[in-house]
């Protein structure tokens, strides 16, 4: 079994690096969908448990890019930086390629302002994000926001360092 | 009312103001002070020790009377040692007491209390407070004591007739704050007296608690409860003590309150920008209060529920605005500062604090709505924040990071020297001012 894993992952990789044409090779070539799984008779993939496993793979790698890079703001604002657009742009692009892939948005605040205001500043700066991407053409549907206000501080302490790396949106996506 | 209590007698009641008694104006300008003295419990009868009183009760209720009075500004507490001649008042009740060495002391009031032991409880009290320069009764009350856990309620129910006795208002020792604990990553709401006593914990939610406020009656809170996906609206019921959670149209809900008919009021972002909608009794979403292209959060009502405080961001920076909810008018009250929010109104709808961020901390402030006279309430360091209207419309409580983490404190309409309300180790905040 491990060593189906091992071998699945080979043909996964290489079928990634062919950058999206592997599907279209796989599904027209029935023949080679089965891979012999040295020996055991349950250790047959069809063609469409490949391609579940190949959407996996490119779902992964898309939510861990989509959620890596956060956009960041300055205080008492929502406006999208160049900076900002260029990493949503990325975004959009990963969305609308991967397939089966649903967006919360989470807007946070710094610790200046108070609780509730900044409650809904998050909410602007996360809309904000929200509104980039639809007009990106990210279907709206799977797009959903979150505010935590000056709740869940990316990094603790006041000084503007601090602050500057809390007055962000986080980008948490998820296959459906 | 859970009353635990038995009121033995009432002794004499509190006489009528008159021309020659001392009353405090506690809303007028000119706040006066005056020195009391708490004098060390004694005996009813001479041959019964105190010391036959289980759990140190006598003192201990002497010890909170006087923990209690220290939060009014207008006393000036004095100790033992400021009484010339030694604290022991001679006895408890007027005729015995010696007037004259307190007066020598320049004390004003001086609170005595006699104690007798009750079987199967702890035992019965006659509390006083005497004008010192009359020899006037102004406060008299007698409690039976069934446990030590009374010793508080009934000091709280002496210092609110003394307090209503001397100024008018007794309600700060009849009514509770809630506020928000921090405990890890999660926030949970808790209530205590004003005094920080008989603190509750009101919920063990897995993820952050938000923005509590009282209704009118005092009977539910309601706040916003964030967890991993979504904002829930929560109504907690203090007479069942159950909590009913709530998802609500659109992503945020910010700030609800009770309107003064018990609704709620709360901001809602279900039209892609937060405006304030009042909530029908089954939680679906009702009229609008106020709606603007900016952000609309932090309603507030006076008492009668004509005056309605928000924040809004229409002038390009959040300011506090007036809404006459009869004519629909709407008039800006913050006129300083770049940045002004939590708005509270007084119940008589007279004044409103708020906090407004001056170089780099929050401040409260007030504004006299008759006049437009804008006065910065709290000094010093760190932020001061969330302030809300005690019943009373004197006291306001804030949140404050002035001595490290965030607590709740004290101060006046008249901007007195902020007090810790005790709520244990951690950190808190968004106090709300309910009735006991």
């Amino acid at each position: 079994m491990q060593k189906l894993s091992v071998f699945g992952l080979i043909v996964l990789a290489l079928c990634l690096t062919m950058a999206g044409g592997c599907s279209k090779k796989v599904a027209s070539t029935p023949g080679t969908d089965t891979i012999s799984g040295g020996g055991s008779s349950s250790g047959e993939l069809s063609a469409e448990e490949l391609e579940r496993q190949r959407l996996a793979e490119l779902q992964r790698q898309a939510i861990a890019k989509i959620g890596a890079d956060k956009i960041y703001f300055a205080f008492d604002s929502n406006e999208l930086s160049q900076e900002s657009r260029a990493i949503l742009t990325e975004k959009a692009d990963l969305l609308k390629s991967t397939p089966g892939l649903n967006l919360l948005i989470e807007g946070h605040c710094c610790d200046i302002g108070t609780n509730e205001y900044n409650m809904a500043l998050g909410e602007r700066r996360a809309r904000a994000a929200y509104e980039f991407l639809v007009l990106m053409g990210v279907d709206s549907s799977k797009l959903a926001i979150i505010s935590y206000g000056e709740e869940r501080p990316a990094v603790e302490g006041s000084t503007e360092a601090a602050r500057s790396q809390n007055r962000r949106d986080e980008f948490k996506a998820s296959a459906n | 009312m859970r009353l635990v209590l038995n009121c033995l007698i009432l002794l004499l009641i509190t006489s009528n103001a008159t021309a020659d008694t001392l009353n405090i104006d506690i809303y007028g300008p000119g706040q006066s002070r005056v020195n009391l003295f708490v004098a060390d419990p004694l005996s009813k009868e001479s041959g019964v020790s105190l010391g036959s009183i289980p759990a140190n009760a006598p003192q201990e209720l002497q010890q909170r009377i006087h923990a209690n009075c220290a939060f009014l500004p207008f006393f000036t507490m004095l100790s033992g040692k400021d009484i010339v001649g030694g604290p022991n008042p001679g006895g408890y009740l007027g005729q015995n007491i010696d007037f004259n060495k307190f007066q020598l002391s320049r004390t004003d009031i001086v609170i005595t209390a006699g104690w007798l032991p009750r079987p199967g409880g702890v035992g019965e009290v006659e509390l006083r407070a005497y004008e010192v320069y009359t020899g006037r009764l102004i406060v008299g009350k007698g409690y039976g004591v069934a446990s030590p856990q009374q010793i508080y309620e009934v000091a709280a129910r002496f210092c609110a007739d003394l307090m209503e006795a001397l100024t008018g208002h007794g309600d700060f020792f009849r009514s509770n704050i809630a506020f928000v604990k921090k405990e890890g990553k999660r926030k949970q709401v808790y209530m205590s007296t004003a005094q920080g006593l008989n603190i509750q914990k009101i919920t063990n939610l897995d993820g952050i608690c938000v923005s509590p406020s009282w209704s009118h009656d005092g009977q539910q809170l309601v706040f916003v409860f964030l967890d991993d996906k979504a904002h829930n609206l929560c109504v907690w019921n203090r007479q069942t003590r159950e909590l009913q959670k709530r998802r609500l149209p659109g992503n945020t809900l910010v700030s609800p309150a009770f309107t003064r008919s018990g609704t709620v009021a709360i901001s809602l972002d279900m039209r892609g920008n937060p405006d304030i909608y009042e909530l029908r009794s089954d939680y679906s979403v009702g009229r609008v209060l106020e709606e603007n292209w900016g952000i609309d959060i932090g309603p507030d009502f006076d008492h009668s529920g004509q005056k309605m405080v928000f924040v809004s961001d229409r002038l390009g920076n959040p300011h506090v605005f007036l809404k006459n909810l009869g004519t629909g008018e709407v008039s800006r009250v913050s006129l300083s500062g770049k940045y002004n929010t939590g708005p509270s109104i007084s119940p008589d709808g007279t004044q409103v604090v708020f906090a407004q961020l001056v170089q780099g901390h929050h401040k409260i402030f007030s504004v006299d709505l008759t006049t437009g006279q804008e006065r910065q309430l709290t000094f010093g360091p760190g932020s001061d924040e969330d302030p809300t209207w005690s019943p009373d419309g004197y006291f306001v409580a804030f949140a404050s990071n002035r001595s490290g983490p965030y607590q709740i404190y004290l101060t006046t309409k008249h901007g007195d020297e902020p007090i810790l309300i005790p709520t244990g180790p951690g950190e808190a905040t968004s106090p709300a001012w309910g009735k006991l």
